[in-house]
C-alpha cells in the first residue's frame, strides 16, 4: 500500500528515474523540433500579413484602394537574390556533409564544413544588407518608398521595353489619365508598343480631375490620390501636401487643371506601402535567423575544437542542423512569395 | 516620419528607455546577490527546481491579482457611483478633481483585463500549477529542461516592468483595451501603449519556453509504467494546452511585433486609407486594421483556452479524489480536450462578426464555434456523471471544484448564444460579454485555481491551509460573485455598452444605475472576501496545521507518492513505478477505497494484472 512506501525512503543520491519505452529521441532534438514549429507560426504571422495586404491590395485598387508595390519601380536583382538564394542552399549541404563526417568520426571534416556552412550564411546576410542598403537609396523603406516624380516616370517609362511594366506603371503613375481616349492619330496600341511621346502623355485628358463625368471608379487610382500618396520634397521643390495638392487642383478651372498638375511635375511623391512594412520585416526577421544560425553553428565549431563530439555523440551537430535546415527552408518559401510571385 | 504627421505617434526614446533601465537595474540587483547571498540566489531567484519556480510563478501571479484586482475595483466604482473619487489610484494617476476621465477609465480596464489575463491567469494555470505539479505527476526529478524553466519565469520580470511602466509614462497610458485594437491602438494613443506590447511580447516568450519545456517532460521523462493513458488529466491538460501556447503564441508576437514598428518605426502594417485620427486625416494606408484582428484572435481565441484548459485537468483531479469516485470516461475527458484544442483554433472570426467580415466566413466561424459546445459538453457531462452517486467529502477544493462546474455551465451556456451571429448583433460589446468572460475565467478558472491552491498547498509547504477561513473564503467569494456577474447579464442583454466610462450619458441606459450599485457593492466585498485568502495563505505557510503524512487527501497520482513537502531538488525517495491509472476510488474491498497509480499490483480484478489502463473496476452497487 501507498503509505508502507515511506518506510523505504532515506536514500540519499537521487535514484535516476528511468522511463520505459518514452522515445529514443533526445531531449534536445525533441526540444529543437518544437521551438521549430513555433518559429513556423511566427513566420506565418508575419507571412499571412504580407499576403492579406497583397490580396486586399489588388482587389480593391478597382475601388480606389492602395496599389500594391509596381514591380518595375523596386530595385530587386531577381539574378542577385537568387544566386543568393543558391548559396543559402549550398549552407544547407555542407551541413548535411558536416553531420555525416562527425557521425563517420571525422572531426577535421566537421570543422571544415561547419566553417562551409558558416561562410554560406555569412555570405547570405551579407547579401541582404547590401540589398537593404540598395533599396533604402532607392527610397524605399520601411515607411513606404518615393515615388519618381512625373519627369522621372516619364523618362523611364520611354526607357522601359516590357509590355507588362509599361501597363503596370500605367496604371499607377498615369491613372490620373484617361488611356482610353488617346489623343488624335495615337491608340491605345501605340501606347503599348512605345509608340507614345512624352507630349502624347500629357496631351491624355486628366480624368481624376475631371468630375463632371461622374465615373468615380475612373477617378480614384490617381497619382495624387489623397489618401494615397503623400509628396515629400526634393531638394529643389518645397513639400506639399497631398491634400493641399488636391485642393488646388479642384480649385483651378476644368481647364486649367493639367496646367496646376504640370505645375508639380518634378515633385516626387512618398507613399506607405504594404509591400515596404512587410518586406522589410520578412526579410528583416529571415536575416536575423541567420545571423543568430551563424553564431550557433560558430559557438560548434568551437566547441568541436575542445573536442565535445565524437562518432558517438553528435546530437549537437544533429540539432544545429536541423535549425539551420529549417531557416533554409523557410527562405526559399519566401523567395518564392516575395521575389517570384511578388 | 512626417508621413504620419497628424497623429500622435512619436515615440519619446527617452522615455521608452526607463523600462530598460529598470531592467539593466534589475539585472544588475541579480547579479550582485549572485555573488553576495549565493545560497539564497540559488534557492530563491535564480532556481532551476521546479517546485521553487512553480511558487515564484504563484506569488508573482497572487500579487498581480491584488493589482488586477484594484483596477477592477476601479472601473466598477466608476460604473456605480460615477465621478466619485477612487481609493489611492486617483492620486496616484492625478486625475482631476471631477473624477476619473474618460482616459483614464479605458487605462483601468485595458490593464484590468492585460494583467489578469497575462499576468495572473495563465502565469497561476500553467507556470504554476503546470511547474508545480507536471514533473511530480509523471514522476520525474525535474523539468526537461530546468534552465530553460528559470528563464521562463525570469521572461516575466521585463513584461512586468514594461507593463508597470506603462502606468507612469507621460500620456494617457495604455488604453487600448487588451484587445489593442488599430487604429486607437497603433495610431492615437501614447507611448504607454508601446510598452504595453512590448510587456505582451515578453509575456509570449515566457509562455513559449514554458511550452516546450512541458512538452518535452510529458513525452520523454514519464516515469515507468505511465503511459499515455495512464496520465492524471491534469498532466493532460497542460499538455495540450502548451500545444496551444506553442502553435499560437508566436503569432501574437508577430502582430505585436508589428505594431510596434507600426507605432515606432512608421511602417503601416495596421494603418488603412483614409483614416481619421484626431481630426486629421492621416496621409498614410497600405495596411488594414482588419488584420490586427485576425492575428490577435488567432491567438487570442486559443488563449481562451489556454486559460481553461489547465483548470478543467486539475477540477478533474481535485473532483475525482474528493468523491471517492472514478472520473466518469476518462478517455473521452482526454479526446474532448484535444477537439477543444483543435477547433479553438479555427473560431478566432467569432470576435469579429462586427468588424465589417465577409457574412459568409462569419457563418463558418459560426458554426464551427457551435461545435465546441459538444466536447465542451461532453466534459461537463463527464464530470456530472462522476459526481452522481457519488461519496462526497466536503474539502475547499471539492467546491471549488463543483463551483468550477456549475459556472462553466453558465458561462458556457452564455457562449453559445454569442456564436450565433444574429445574437451577437445584439449583444456584442455589451456587459453581456463581459458577464460571460467573467463567468468563465473568473468563476470556473480561478475557483479551480483557488481550488488547486487548497489542494496542492500541502505538497508545496508541508502544511495544511486552514479549513474554516477556507470555507469562508469560498462561499464568501462564491455569493459575492453572483452578486456581481450575475446581474451584467440583465444589463448587457438590455444594451449597456461596455468600455464606456460614464455609460448613464445615454438616456436609456440611466435607469441601470442602482443595478450597477448593487454590482459594485458586490464587488468590493468580493475583493474583500480575497483578504481572507491571503491571511489564511500567509499563516498557513508558517503556521498552519502540519501535514505529517504524504497522501493528505487519499488521492491516486505519484505526487502523492512523494515526501511532504517532496526532496528539494528532485522529488522522489523512491523510484516510482506505475500499475495503472490515476483514477481507481471508491472499490468495494480491500483495506483502502482507493488504488494510488503506485501502488503494487493486488489481487483479482485490478487492472494493473491485465494490463488495461485505467478500465473501470467494480464499483458500489
Amino acid at each position: 500500500m501507498a503509505h508502507d512506501h515511506a518506510a523505504h525512503g532515506g536514500h540519499h543520491a537521487l535514484p535516476h528515474i528511468p522511463s520505459e519505452g518514452n522515445f529514443d529521441f533526445t531531449n534536445g532534438k525533441f526540444a529543437m523540433w518544437l521551438f521549430l514549429i513555433s518559429d513556423a507560426m511566427a513566420f506565418i504571422g508575419f507571412l499571412g500579413a504580407y499576403m492579406v495586404l497583397r490580396m486586399t491590395a489588388l482587389s480593391s485598387a478597382v475601388d480606389g484602394g492602395l496599389p500594391w508595390q509596381p514591380t518595375w519601380m523596386l530595385p530587386m536583382d531577381l539574378i542577385l537574390t537568387g544566386i543568393n538564394t543558391f548559396v543559402l542552399i549550398c549552407s544547407s549541404v555542407t551541413m548535411v556533409k558536416a553531420l555525416a563526417a562527425i557521425q563517420d568520426g571525422n572531426v577535421q571534416k566537421l570543422r571544415l564544413f561547419l566553417a562551409g556552412t558558416m561562410l554560406g550564411g555569412a555570405a547570405f546576410v551579407g547579401f541582404q544588407v547590401w540589398e537593404w542598403n540598395h533599396f533604402i537609396h532607392a527610397g524605399i523603406t520601411m515607411q513606404g518608398l518615393v515615388v519618381p516624380s512625373l519627369d522621372e516616370a516619364m523618362e523611364n517609362a520611354l526607357k522601359v521595353d516590357q509590355h507588362a511594366n509599361k501597363l503596370a506603371m500605367a496604371k499607377t503613375l498615369f491613372g490620373g489619365r484617361d488611356l482610353k481616349q488617346p489623343p488624335e492619330g495615337k491608340t491605345l496600341a501605340d501606347f503599348e508598343s512605345g509608340k507614345f511621346s512624352e507630349a502624347d502623355y500629357l496631351a491624355l485628358p486628366l480624368i481624376m480631375v475631371d468630375p463632371e463625368k461622374g465615373d468615380k471608379r475612373a477617378a480614384q487610382p490617381g497619382v495624387i490620390h489623397h489618401n494615397t500618396y503623400a509628396v515629400a520634397p526634393t531638394k529643389k521643390q518645397p513639400l506639399i501636401q497631398p491634400r493641399e495638392l488636391q485642393a488646388e487642383i479642384e480649385d483651378a478651372e476644368p481647364g486649367d487643371r493639367a496646367a496646376v498638375l504640370e505645375k508639380h511635375r518634378s515633385l516626387r511623391a512618398k507613399v506607405t506601402s504594404g509591400f515596404s512594412s512587410t518586406f522589410f520585416v520578412l526579410t528583416g526577421f529571415h536575416g536575423f535567423h541567420v545571423f543568430i544560425g551563424v553564431i550557433y553553428l560558430g559557438i560548434i565549431l568551437l566547441r568541436s575544437f575542445k573536442g565535445a563530439y565524437s562518432r558517438e555523440n553528435s546530437s549537437s551537430v544533429e540539432i544545429v542542423g536541423l535549425y539551420w535546415h529549417f531557416v533554409d527552408l523557410v527562405w526559399v518559401l519566401l523567395f518564392m512569395v516575395i521575389y517570384l510571385i511578388l | 516620419m512626417f508621413l504620419l504627421e497628424g497623429t500622435s505617434v512619436t515615440t519619446d526614446f527617452s522615455v521608452t528607455l526607463l523600462p530598460w533601465k529598470l531592467i539593466l537595474g534589475l539585472a544588475a540587483i541579480m547579479a550582485i546577490l549572485r555573488f553576495a547571498v549565493p545560497s539564497f540566489y540559488r534557492k530563491y531567484l535564480w532556481s532551476h527546481d521546479h517546485k521553487m519556480i512553480g511558487k515564484q510563478f504563484m506569488l508573482s501571479g497572487l500579487l498581480w491579482a491584488v493589482v488586477g484586482g484594484a483596477l477592477a475595483l476601479a472601473v466598477r466604482q466608476q460604473l456605480g457611483f460615477p465621478g466619485s473619487k477612487v481609493p489611492i489610484i486617483h492620486d496616484l494617476m492625478k486625475w482631476p478633481d471631477s473624477g476619473m476621465p474618460g482616459e483614464g477609465y479605458n487605462v483601468m480596464f485595458t490593464m484590468h483585463a492585460s494583467i489578469m489575463i497575462f499576468f495572473v491567469i495563465i502565469p497561476l494555470l500553467v507556470g504554476a500549477f503546470g511547474n508545480f505539479v507536471v514533473p511530480l505527476q509523471i514522476g520525474a526529478q525535474d523539468m526537461a529542461f530546468p534552465f530553460l524553466n528559470a528563464l521562463s519565469f525570469w521572461l516575466m520580470w521585463p513584461a512586468f516592468i514594461f507593463m508597470g511602466c506603462a502606468f507612469v509614462v507621460p500620456g494617457d497610458g495604455a488604453g487600448g483595451g487588451w484587445t489593442g485594437y488599430p487604429p486607437l491602438a497603433n495610431m492615437a494613443l501614447g507611448d504607454g501603449q508601446t510598452l504595453w506590447c512590448m510587456g505582451v511580447w515578453f509575456v509570449g516568450w515566457s509562455s513559449i519556453c514554458g511550452a516546450v519545456n512541458y512538452i518535452t517532460t510529458i513525452v520523454k521523462m514519464r516515469a515507468k509504467g505511465l503511459t499515455f493513458f495512464r496520465l492524471p488529466l491534469t498532466v493532460w491538460s497542460i499538455f495540450i494546452t502548451s500545444i496551444l501556447v506553442l502553435c499560437a503564441t508566436p503569432v501574437l508576437g508577430s502582430a505585436v511585433t508589428m505594431m510596434i514598428a507600426d507605432r515606432t518605426l512608421g511602417s503601416s502594417f495596421f494603418v488603412a486609407a483614409g483614416r481619421w485620427v484626431g481630426n486629421d486625416q492621416v496621409a498614410g494606408g497600405g495596411g488594414q486594421s482588419i488584420l490586427w484582428q485576425h492575428l490577435f484572435w488567432f491567438y487570442s481565441h486559443p488563449a481562451v483556452y489556454i486559460m481553461v484548459l489547465p483548470a478543467m485537468g486539475m477540477v478533474s483531479d481535485m473532483m475525482a479524489a474528493g468523491v471517492r469516485k472514478s472520473i466518469f470516461g476518462y478517455r473521452p475527458m482526454v479526446y474532448s480536450m484535444a477537439g477543444i484544442a483543435f477547433l479553438g483554433f479555427i473560431v478566432w472570426g467569432h470576435h469579429m462578426f462586427q468588424s465589417g467580415m465577409n457574412p459568409a466566413l462569419g457563418r463558418t466561424f459560426m458554426i464551427a464555434t457551435m461545435m465546441i459546445a459538444l466536447p465542451s459538453a461532453v466534459k461537463t457531462f463527464n464530470w456530472l456523471g462522476t459526481l452522481y452517486r457519488s461519496q462526497m467529502k466536503f474539502d475547499v477544493h471539492t467546491l471549488c471544484a463543483l463551483a468550477f462546474v456549475s459556472m462553466w455551465i453558465i458561462g458556457g451556456l452564455s457562449g453559445i448564444f454569442m456564436a450565433a451571429t444574429p445574437v451577437d448583433i445584439q449583444i456584442h460589446d455589451t456587459y453581456a460579454i463581459v458577464a460571460h468572460i467573467h463567468y468563465v475565467v473568473f468563476g470556473a478558472t480561478l475557483f479551480a485555481v483557488f481550488g488547486g491552491i487548497y489542494y496542492w498547498f500541502p505538497k508545496m509547504f508541508g502544511r495544511f491551509m486552514d479549513k474554516k477561513l477556507g470555507m469562508a473564503h469560498f462561499f464568501l467569494t462564491f455569493i459575492f460573485f453572483q452578486g456581481t456577474f450575475f446581474p451584467m447579464h440583465i444589463v448587457g442583454s438590455r444594451g449597456m455598452l461596455r468600455r464606456t466610462q460614464d455609460p448613464y450619458w445615454y438616456g436609456d441606459l440611466q435607469g441601470m444605475l442602482p443595478i450597477n450599485k448593487f454590482m459594485t457593492i458586490c464587488a468590493f466585498l468580493l475583493g474583500g472576501a480575497q483578504i481572507i485568502l491571503a491571511i489564511n495563505f500567509f499563516w498557513s505557510m508558517y503556521k498552519g496545521k502540519k501535514c505529517e503524512e504524504r497522501n493528505p487527501w487519499k488521492a491516486n497520482s505519484l505526487e502523492w507518492n512523494t515526501p511532504t513537502p517532496p526532496v528539494d531538488h528532485g522529488n522522489f525517495d523512491l523510484i516510482p513505478q506505475v500499475y495503472r491509472g490515476p483514477y481507481e476510488y471508491g472499490l468495494p474491498d480491500g483495506p483502502t477505497d482507493h488504488l494510488t497509480q503506485f501502488d503494487p499490483p493486488v489481487g483479482k480484478g485490478d487492472a494493473a494484472k491485465h494490463g488495461a489502463p485505467n478500465q473501470a473496476t467494480p464499483r458500489h452497487a
